[in-house]
């Protein structure tokens, strides 16, 4: 039996690989695997006080960064009853879109884009695509700009707390803000023609199940009361683990998340087949111009739906800031939190799919039990399934042309390798490759 | 001179460090023109395995996989710059928890854990327990402006010279409210490097202790200046040392 092997998986967040196995010529499996360390956070964080708990897990991941320390205080709320003042709420909604337009201009733009060209990076894409390579520089920019001003830090934020945020932005910074959104939402149409130029290549086509969270409310969700599915299940946020049913695979050190004994996919394209319905303004003629009516049969779509999300952050920060600039924003924080025995669940959408974590605290606050599911550990099962339909359809004669088709699917997903390791260890079974 | 060829590599870590690079967005051009990048595979394919001028490192030695990276990169690099806390001090990995480490390991894996020993996984350590580092750029994750000194200083063949004070001196620039005597709050800002404009007690929030502890500290007259803010100087140890709890280790303060 002969296997095929991509040592380092090059424009992902953290370390993994690819490994065809092929018996005479046909493939038997593709594994994606993983050599990141284990941080073990989960342990880490027994025995920690709650107001602890949203600054060590921003650490599970530097992109994701403000989503885990949202999630975290989610959590932490919810298991103590903590209310959170509306302007907070709306401050932290446009958090959740900073980091969406940061992380998705950097996938979209800098990891993900220079394969369309056949470029080794975004530096090497310059002369190819000036004007997406200009837009995505300088989206990625504002979405950091909007996590320092309402984070506090454009990577790790400091200015979240259990009730709130620890202080509020100025007018001032928001109006800066909004003038920086208004001109790039007076570019989209200019940047959505050039991306309708790039042609989305027939790599493999499939049926796959999608999760995202949603929601009754009518806006766009990015937290929900409920987890649903493409085959139109619902479960409450308490049933996640029916939704990521972990599966502990002896023969290597990974566990995968599968629904009903079937691989599944989550992030911005599955949020798209899921709540789609409900994009409003330009992320709906956006979506309109760059997917097809049912974009589901490929995960090379997830590429798309992250620019059609950036669009929809983009109009819903500027929304959100006008409601703000309308409102007194003093008030962003509610009384003392007082802690007591018992658990919380926070879910959220980040930009790679639904995150939840959950925790169980003494009558001190201290954490007793800790468990965070991240996206990529959901998503690893069904990449691997994309993976080993990509591989029977390549030509294996033609390695370099494999290796290109296989990195193409695997970086559609926006793996964050870092941040599902903690669940995932994950090496080729029996042999190392890589 | 002609352009330093660089690296930056990323052991086990959250990529934050190397995401601060990226955030760079209106200097990533010039950054790339001024040096010659020879490898940073989060954000450009290929594998380089010559001579690098400079290699900043990215989080912790938790892997065997991460120690062989970290020796081959400190054999072909002129100067090695630990890039952020973790690789500088062991940061949040390295923490002291509740379980030791085998126990962790059952706790997040189950309770066959032997395989995981098998293929490489170890405690988590910050790389100067294994090679020598030439520099530190501390920060969790490291502060952008500090970055971009050091590129620059790097381009003319030097390295920069940070004058590390006690976080408090910036927050006293800003006309901070003391957190620690107004309101009680354990705050590490005492014994933290400065460098990032006293971030969290800016906005209200004690200070972390992300960047990691002052190179020396006079631990008596601390414990003195603690003493009279009304807050155990043990406290404050302890809420540093989810950040750097290895570099407490060795500074022989473990008990303080």
């Amino acid at each position: 039996m002969g296997k095929m092997t991509i040592g380092h998986l090059a424009r992902v967040e953290g370390h993994g690989g690819i490994t065809v196995h092929i018996d005479g010529e046909k493939v038997t499996r593709v594994d994606m695997d993983v050599y990141e360390g284990s941080r073990l956070y989960e342990a880490l964080l027994v025995g920690k006080r709650y107001s602890e708990v949203a600054s060590i897990t921003s650490r599970v991941c530097g992109i994701c960064s403000a989503g885990h320390a949202l999630c975290a205080t989610f959590a932490v709320e919810d298991a103590f009853g903590v209310p959170v003042p509306p302007t907070a709420k709306i401050l932290r909604d446009l958090l959740i879109h900073g980091e969406n337009i940061e992380s998705h201009a950097l996938h979209f733009f800098f990891l993900a884009l220079p394969d369309f060209f056949g470029k080794k990076s975004v530096l090497h894409l310059q002369g190819d695509a000036p004007e997406l390579v200009s837009a995505g520089v300088s989206l990625k920019k504002l979405g950091n700009r909007i996590q320092e001003i309402v984070g506090g830090r454009p990577v790790h934020p400091v200015n979240l707390c259990p009730g709130g945020l620890v202080s509020p932005p100025s007018p001032g910074e928001l109006r800066e803000l909004l003038s920086q959104m208004e001109n790039h939402l007076d570019n989209v149409d200019l940047i959505t023609s050039e991306v309708e130029k790039v042609k989305v290549p027939e790599l493999l086509s499939r049926e796959a199940t999608f999760v995202a969270l949603t929601s009754d409310e009518p806006d766009y969700p990015f937290t929900g009361e409920k987890i649903k599915t493409s085959a139109g299940e619902e479960y409450p946020l308490g049933e996640f683990r029916r939704i990521c049913h972990e599966r502990v695979v002896r023969h290597s050190t990974a566990k995968q998340s599968l629904y009903s004994g079937k691989p599944f996919m989550v992030g911005a394209l599955a949020r798209i087949v899921i709540n789609g319905e409900k994009l409003g303004g330009k992320a709906r003629e956006v979506r309109e111009r760059l997917l097809p009516p049912d974009p589901s049969r490929t995960p090379l779509h997830n590429n798309n739906a992250q620019f059609v999300e950036l669009v929809h952050s983009l109009e819903e920060s500027a929304r959100l800031i006008r409601v703000l600039l309308d409102s007194d924003t003093s008030e962003v924080r509610s009384g003392d939190v007082i802690p007591r025995e018992g658990s919380g669940i926070g879910a959220l959408e980040v930009p790679r799919g639904t995150l939840y974590h959950y925790y169980e605290f003494d009558g001190e606050g201290k954490v007793r039990d800790a468990e965070i599911i991240t996206p990529t550990a959901q998503n690893l099962a069904n990449i691997e399934s994309d993976l080993t339909i990509c591989a029977e359809n390549a030509p294996l004669e033609n390695r370099l042309e494999v290796v290109r088709r296989l990195e193409m699917v695997a970086r559609a997903y926006d793996p964050c390798i870092s941040c599902s390791v903690h669940i995932i260890r994950k090496e080729e079974r029996g042999e190392r490759s890589g | 001179m002609s352009k330093p060829k660089v690296g930056f590599f990323g052991l086990t870590s959250c990529a934050g460090d190397q995401l601060m690079v990226l955030n760079c967005e209106d200097e990533l051009l010039k950054i790339a023109g001024e040096f010659e990048i020879c490898e940073f595979t989060m954000a450009i394919s290929g594998h380089y395995d010559g001579n690098l001028d400079v290699a900043f490192v990215e989080g912790i030695v938790a892997h065997e996989k991460d120690l062989k990276t970290l020796e081959d990169v400190r054999k072909r690099s002129k100067i090695l710059v630990a890039f952020g806390t973790c690789a500088a001090y062991g940061g949040l990995p390295s923490m002291e928890g509740k379980f030791d480490f085998n126990a962790s390991l059952k706790k997040v894996y189950g309770e066959e854990t032997d395989f995981l020993k098998k293929l490489g996984t170890r405690r988590a350590s910050p790389i100067d327990r294994f090679v020598k580092v030439d520099f530190v750029l501390p920060g969790c994750p490291v502060e952008r402006d500090e970055f971009l000194i050091t590129l620059a200083s790097l381009r003319k063949g030097t390295l920069p010279e940070f004058f590390r004070r006690p976080l408090c001196c910036e927050c006293k620039e800003k006309e901070n409210v003391c957190l620690i005597t107004e309101e009680g709050e354990v705050c590490c800002g005492p014994l933290t490097n400065s460098g990032c404009g006293a971030r969290c007690p800016s906005l209200g929030s004690p200070c972390a202790g992300c960047r990691g502890p002052l190179e020396e500290i006079h631990f008596d007259a601390k414990a003195k200046v603690y003493e009279t803010m009304g807050m155990p100087l043990e406290k404050v140890v302890e809420k540093m040392k989810n950040f750097s709890a290895p570099a407490w280790v060795v500074s022989g303060m473990e008990g303080k």
